[in-house]
Formats: structure tokens, sequence, C-alpha cells
């Protein structure tokens, strides 16, 4: 638990004369779940934005398992094994819930254009395999099944939440970097996204460290190992899950919304 | 005797001392790997058991279970979707002489307090965590309780109460038992008799408590035979089961008729893939409550107000010509030669492909039970050919006693009584029905059972007369009729089923 996996130094990324990221340093362990929460505004998604690459920190260094990957393009921090899924779900919406988790695969397969056209030998096979990897590990596990062949774009919200996981898990990460995952879900919905990441984290299977943003104090509460709080940029506060809550500056950056802080849908 | 299989009609009288579980081996014994016993659609492909696999299965499970203390008689409750480790399982207590009790999936947790307090369960067999939540919820308080079985690993890491213990390490303790009893299962299933008590169905308890009907391996048995004696089945047909096990309908497709027609038994992915999987599989028989037929018929007039304008011309020609067939069809008349060779235009045009993209191209007969269905819909599925039949019948006599004839269907009745079944109907107009398929008597209630249970008479609770033909017409449960204030009485269903075409 006490390996440190992704670890962020001082990183500061303005946009013109808003600084959104004035010197963060964090530090998330493998196998836990960390939750970043803070206003509207405080940087959560510029921070998960700068460690999947599709932003670059003007200073400061991301360093994943030991390696330094702030200059890396995004594809490459993918190899590593770094996924993310979005606050506004960006899926292909004109596609079938199973070539958009096909997409999340495509990084594992070793056959190029060729190969697939010809699809004799191991291209056949490959795609067997994965195939039964996206069967077993992904649709059953997410109870997606009966899904399969739809088109994403006509689904519920919640289900689309669901797939853009599938997505992510498809890559068989080791750092999942959930951008609100519950939010737009109804109380049934964030329940069972509440049990799906714990499964990811838990399950011997999977094991995969989660660096969640979320809103759901009710969930970050209850899922959560630690938790850090952002306010204009700047780390005001680490630690377990209740220090965090009580801490006087996070009580602070959130005055005139204590309302929010306790929002929970429980 | 051949017993079932081979699409011959199984011979008229049941013997007295056969079980499920000798029939079971049996049938197993003589299919084996030749033949599939059931299909299961798992990661989106259909998987294949063959009666080995399935005989393997019971074998080690049966054995698994003496192997915890099972004996003969206790109750085993089992809890869960349509799955083979249901009929498994099921299948398991049976061979080792306990009694199922299938609960459904979606009781709450009083009832099933209830049932397994009331039904002195020793084993819970459930499927996945949520049937074992509940299982563990009420252990304190039904202290007979002793073991939960569970099946479905997913969210079970955390559970460590020691009554748990999962399905394949019964398996793998029984394995472990045949190893040093060889014979031990052949002995438990000759050991016993027909007029024991294989199924303990609980009714369900809208007025008052849950009734538990028990029913033993004669009742069900010739019930499926007497069923198949009209309708017979072949080893080669598919059944698709997708309604709870816990409801006698189904008990009496996948068990009575399954093992004495030897079909394959498929189950759906998931209940949201219920229709989509019935179409791969293209059943030849299907059982189902009116409101798949209800869905089926929605489907098919919604997507006909969004077809093009030629298509719909087409679809309302052909339902013109159906429709005025299936009226002939129901009067017992024969229609022209012009309108015969307009019905193969109409089949061959639009009927064939409605009947494909309904999963019902290969259906020859099509059951309809459980409450009433309005003629109307009733003649839209004769309209495009699809053998559709009322059925009647009640937990109380395993199953059904009363089924269309394939050449003599009405609309408004439920048919003719199965064969060795009597149907008559009292001065008050109950409907009594009597045959070797009526059951046992009610669970530690012989107030109900003497209610129900009169010199061999069961006395259902329904309303109906006989028509002049000996079709049964089932109006209502008596208690739901109502009079009006100059004395007439009336049936609410009966109206409401025959208004249900009208928008």
């Amino acid at each position: 638990m006490s390996e440190i996996q992704l670890k962020l130094d001082d990183l500061h990324m303005a946009f013109g004369g808003v600084t959104a990221l004035a010197g963060v340093s964090l530090e998330v362990r493998r196998g836990e779940i960390f939750s970043l929460i803070g206003p509207n505004g405080a940087g959560k998604t510029v921070l998960l934005n700068c460690i999947n690459g599709l932003y670059t920190p003007q200073n400061g260094r991301v360093v994943f398992e030991g390696e330094e990957i702030s200059r890396l393009r995004p594809f490459k921090r993918a190899r590593l094994g770094l996924a993310r899924t979005f606050q506004k779900i960006e899926l292909f919406k004109g596609m079938t819930v199973l070539d958009n988790i096909r997409l999340g695969r495509h990084i594992h397969l070793r056959t190029g254009l060729l190969g697939g056209l010809v699809y004799v030998g191991r291209a056949a096979r490959e795609e067997v395999e994965e195939r039964e990897f996206i069967e077993r590990e992904i649709m059953d596990f997410l109870e997606i099944q009966h899904i399969r062949h739809k088109i994403v774009g006509m689904l519920p919200y919640g289900l689309q939440k669901r797939v853009e996981l599938g997505r992510a898990l498809a890559l068989n990460p080791r750092l999942l970097l959930l951008d609100e995952p519950m939010a737009g879900l109804n109380l049934e919905e964030v329940e069972d996204m509440a049990r799906f990441i714990l499964d990811v984290n838990e399950e011997e299977r999977w094991r995969v460290t989660c660096l969640l943003v979320e809103h759901d104090m009710g969930v970050v509460m209850d899922i959560s190992h630690r938790v850090a709080a952002l306010n204009h940029g700047l780390k005001i506060a680490e630690g377990p899950p209740e220090a965090v809550q009580s801490h006087p500056d996070v009580i602070q950056a959130y005055l005139g919304e204590a309302q929010d802080l306790y929002a929970t849908r429980r | 005797m051949p017993l079932g299989g081979d699409g011959t009609l199984p011979a008229a009288d049941v013997p007295r001392d056969l079980t499920i579980p000798r029939l079971f081996l049996q049938v197993a014994q003589r299919h084996g790997d030749r033949k599939v016993a059931m299909r299961e659609k798992e990661y989106g492909i259909w998987r294949p058991i063959t009666w080995r696999q399935y005989l393997e299965h019971v074998r080690d499970l049966t054995l698994g279970l003496i192997a915890l203390g099972l004996t003969r008689g206790d109750k085993v409750a089992l809890m869960g979707a349509n799955r083979p480790e249901g009929l498994w399982a099921e299948m398991a207590t049976l061979c080792a002489g306990g009694v199922a009790v299938w609960l459904f999936q979606d009781c709450l947790l009083d009832e099933v307090q209830y049932i397994v307090d009331h039904a002195d369960i020793r084993f819970l067999i459930a499927e996945g965590q949520e049937e074992v939540d509940k299982g563990l919820a009420i252990k304190e308080r039904c202290p007979k309780l002793a073991r939960i079985i569970w099946d479905d690993p997913r969210g079970m890491r955390r559970y460590g109460d020691p009554c748990l213990v999962g399905l394949q390490e019964v398996e793998r303790l029984g394995r472990e038992f045949g190893a040093a009893e060889p014979r031990r299962f052949e002995e438990a299933v000759g050991a016993g008799h027909g007029d024991e008590i294989c199924l303990l169905f609980y009714t369900s308890g809208t007025t008052g408590l849950p009734k538990g009907a028990l029913l033993t391996h004669h009742n069900m048995l010739t019930m499926g035979q007497n069923m198949l004696r009209v309708d017979p089945c072949s080893a080669e047909d598919d059944f698709v089961s997708f309604l709870p096990f816990a409801w006698i309908g189904e008990q009496m497709m996948s068990i009575s008729c399954g093992l004495w027609a030897g079909f394959t038994i498929n189950f759906p992915e998931g209940p949201e893939t219920v229709l989509h999987d019935f179409r791969e599989i293209g059943p030849q028989v299907m059982f189902s409550s009116t409101r798949l037929y209800e869905q089926m018929l929605r489907s098919v007039q919604v997507k006909h107000l969004d077809a093009t304008r030629l298509k719909r011309s087409a679809f309302q020609a052909a339902m013109a010509i159906g429709g005025r067939l299936a009226d002939l069809k129901f009067a017992r008349r024969e229609p022209p030669a012009w309108l015969r060779t307009l019905g193969v235009l109409a089949d061959w045009a639009v009927h064939r492909k409605l009947r494909d993209h309904l999963g019902l191209s290969r259906i020859r007969n099509a059951y309809t039970g459980g409450s009433a269905m309005g003629p109307e819909q009733f003649r839209f599925f004769h309209a495009m050919n699809v053998n559709l039949k009322q059925i009647y019948g009640q937990t109380e006599i395993a199953g059904i006693s009363v089924l269309h004839r394939s050449d003599d269907i009405k609309p408004d009745t439920v048919g003719k009584p199965i064969p060795d079944t009597e149907v008559r109907i009292s001065e008050t107009g109950e409907i009594l029905s009597r045959s070797p398929s009526v059951f046992l008597g009610y669970h530690k209630d012989p107030q109900a059972t003497a209610a129900a249970l009169r010199d061999g008479w069961l006395h259902s609770g329904d309303t109906g007369f006989l028509d002049g033909d000996g079709h049964l017409v089932f109006f209502d449960r008596t208690k739901d009729i109502i009079a009006l204030s100059d004395g007439t009485r009336f049936a609410p269903l009966y109206l409401e089923s025959r208004l249900k075409f009208s928008p």
C-alpha cells in the first residue's frame, strides 16, 4: 500500500491570466482510492488533464511508477497503464457499445493494418482472444451484455457512463483516472458505480489504483482511502476522509457552499 | 417401455414407483454425450451442456448435499434466475431425496422468512450476493436453516459466515464422497417412490399468508405425460426457459415435459435479453404468460405504424386474409380454395417474416396461461399462422388440466381437459377437477386442504362453465365476481380481456 505509484511535483498551469494550478504536489500510493475534492473551478479536472497528457503543465513534473512522463504524448501514457473517464461522456456516440470498448483494447493488439486485412493466423486468433477478454472481464463484470450491439448515443446516460468505464478498463490500466463518475446518475446508478469502482480496486483480478474527482461527498467519504482538497489551484488539505472533511480550510473554501460539501444523495 | 424422447408418445400410464430422479437417470444415460440437455448463453455465446455433463453435475451436487448432511425428506429452498445451475441444484435435491422449494427472486424479506420457517428449510441454495444477503438476514430468526449455498462469486469476497459454502465446493465435496462410496448416487436415486413429495410450491399470498402446495413425483410425471399425449415433443425440440422456476408453468416444462421429451432447454443471457435470445433459438414449443404475447403484439403494432406505406398496406392485407382464415379455423369450417391460395401468398409475403422477427419461425405449439387473453389478441397470432393455445390449470394440479387441441381452438375458451383428467362444474359454478396430478394438500394447513380437496375433487376457487362442445370457459376467480343490484353476476376479468384490443 505504501509504494508511491504517481507523484505530482509542483505542477503549474495557467491559461492567460487564469491560474488553474499554482504549484500542486501529490502522491498517490499503489492500490488506493484517492479522491480529489474542491469547489467548482478549483483545478481538479485540469490536474487530471495534466496527468494523462491532454495538457502539458508549464512547470513541474509528473512521475508515474518512477518514470517521468510530463512530456509524453497521451497515447504513450495510455500504453504505460493510465486510463481515464470524462466528466462529460466522451464516447463515440454513433458506434456500438462493443466497438467503443474494442477501441479501448486497441493498444493491446499487435497485428497491424495489413494483418487485419488478410485476417488469418495471428490476426484472427488475437481478435478472438481480445473479444473473449472483453466479454468475460468487461461486459459480464459491468453487466452490459444486453446493450452489446446498441448504438451508444441511444442509451440512457447512466449506461453510457458505465460503457465509458468499460472502455477505460479495456486498456487493462494500472491507474484509473475517474472524472466525476457519479455526476448525473440517480441513486441506484450511483450505488452500482460505487460498487464497480470498489470491485476494480479490490478484486484480485484488477487491483487498479483509482484517482477520483467527485462532488458526491457521501461516495467520497465511503470509498476513499485518502482525500485531498484543492482550491484556487492550491492543495489546502490532504489526509484520511474524515480529517479532510472537518479541516477548517476546507470548510472555509466551501463557505457559502456548506450545503454542497455535505451534499449527498443518501 | 420407452420413457419419452425419440418423438414417440409416452406410454399411457406412469408406474407408481417411478420418480423424477429415476427418469432423469434413464434419460441422461440414454442420451449421454450425443445430445445437448441445455444451453446457456454466456459471454455472448451459446454454450452447450450435454446430458452426460448434466448428470455429472447433478451426481456431484447430490453427493455433496448428502455429505453436508442432507437427509431424505429435508426441504431445500432455491432462489435464483433461470440458469443451468438452478436446475442442477433442484435435480440434485430431488436425487438426494429432498424436497425442492423455489422462491421468487423478488420475494421480500418477510416472505422469505415466513416460507423458510414454515417449510422447515435446512438448506438455502442462493444464486448470488443479493439472495445470500436475504438468507443471512433471516438466519437468526430461522434456527433450522443450517447452510446457505451460493453460486455466483461476484461481490462475495468479504463474506466469511461459516454457514456459507460455494456450489463448486459442494461439487468438490461430492466428488470426494463419490470416490469413497461409488454406489451411493445410484442408491439415493433408487430409494425414492412416486408417492413421495418432490416439490413444495408457495402460492402468492396476496390474500393472507402464502400456502404451500405439496406435489409428488407422480403428480408431476403424470401431468407432463398427459400433456405430451396431446402435443408430443421430441428430443430434437428446443425450449427457452425464461420464466421464474418458482412458477409451476416453468417447472412443468423444464422438469416434467423436459424429462419425458428430452428436449433442449435454453437459458437466455439475462432478463433484458430474453426476446433477442429467444429469436436466436427459435424454439418449437413455448409456454408463457399472456404478457409476453401482448408485448410481441404491441411491438408489431408500433413498428407497423413506422413502416412505409407499401409495407403497411401489405401487412394490413395479409392480416385481413389471415384473420378470415383464422375465423374459419375457429369455426371449424373449410376455407374456399381462393382464400387458401391467398393465405399461402400472405404467409409467403408477410407472415413468414413477421414470425421470424418474433422468434416464432419454428414454433409448433405456443401456450399461454396465467391470465386471460383477449379474443382479438388471440386471433392476431392465428392470423399469422402461429398455433397459439390457451391452457388452464393451477399449482394444485401440478400445472395444467385443460388445453386447446390443435384442430379445435376457440378463442373464447381454454380448451378441453387433458387425458386422465375430469372437469366438472359445481352447483355454485366452481370449476372442479380430478386427475392423478391433483396435489396432496397444503403444508401444515389441514383446514385449507379440506376446503380445496373434497372426495378427490380439486376445488379451484374459479368460476366458469362448460360449453356445448365440452370446452371449458374460464370466467374469473370466484371471489372477484361482482353481482349487480338486480342480481346479475358478471366477471370483470372476462369483460376486461374482451376490451383489450379496443384503443
